[in-house]
């Protein structure tokens, strides 16, 4: 079953409570992102965009960093306030699910960055536990994510 | 990246020529490959923020998937920038570099 489907122009969803519980997660964790060099989730979420120039990057951070870690902050604090609406069965627009997909996406991308997985193909060769809790809400958190791309997607 | 259970294509053809470098625009926006963006959101935010078909967006997925990057969009080293900007902000692990 979808967890999302479009419906008159907007977002529905079928969250169990404990895929609400895994979002409200979402913007705590995104919360914890720490400084870059110390932080290695802060690394993947702003990297070097000029890797053979470290002037023209530094220049590059200054001028777009702080949009970057602003608009994360930004999806993340949306998500919190409409998971209670959402909840309780009110839609979603498909800027407000975009920003969730977003928020969600990054969530992902913390906590890979944090449990080190670099290579494609990480679940077979990685050594981590499938059971291990930040891989399964890896995994169900990508699964949310999947669901509210399809819904999404019917608009492009 | 990870293949989703549900929504990767069974079948994508992908032509040869899979190159299409205006050497009139000097810098480039590469998305590189990493293990955790799934592969249907890489594809949805190629089509949502440069406005791509559904083919050419999952073309470019697959050879940054396949290939370990792609070349996304190649314009002045502002759009670049803003393009690179874009792809951090769906966390896209994106660089800029000048067109060879």
């Amino acid at each position: 079953m979808k967890l999302f489907y479009r419906q008159d122009g907007m977002i529905h969803s079928r969250l169990r409570e404990f895929e609400v519980a895994l979002l409200r997660m979402v913007p705590q964790l995104i919360d914890t992102v720490g400084q870059q060099g110390v932080d290695p989730a802060a690394d993947r979420l702003t990297p070097e965009v000029f890797t053979d120039d470290v002037d023209r990057s530094a220049e590059y951070r200054r001028l777009a960093g702080d949009l970057i870690d602003q608009g994360r902050r930004d999806d993340a604090a949306a998500l919190a306030e409409l998971i209670d609406a959402v909840e309780s069965g009110d839609p979603l627009t498909d800027e407000q699910a975009a920003g969730w997909m977003r928020a969600i996406n990054q969530a992902r991308l913390i906590l890979g960055a944090r449990l080190g997985i670099e290579d494609d193909g990480w679940e077979a060769t990685s050594g981590l536990s499938p059971e291990e809790p930040a891989v399964l809400m890896l995994h169900l958190l990508g699964r949310i994510q999947s669901h509210l791309i399809g819904a999404l997607t019917g608009a492009l | 990246m990870i293949r989703s259970e549900t929504l990767v294509p069974e079948r994508v053809i992908v032509p040869d020529n899979i190159e299409e470098i205006d050497p009139a625009l000097p810098w480039n926006c590469v998305v590189w490959n990493d293990p955790v963006n799934l592969m249907v959101y890489v594809t949805y935010v190629f089509r949502k923020v440069f406005g791509y078909s559904k083919h050419k967006a999952t073309r470019l997925m697959l050879q940054v998937h396949n290939e370990g990057r792609s070349i996304v969009s190649s314009g002045p080293l502002e759009q670049a920038e803003l393009d690179a900007a874009a792809m951090h902000r769906h966390g896209l692990w994106a660089t800029v570099e000048k067109s060879s």
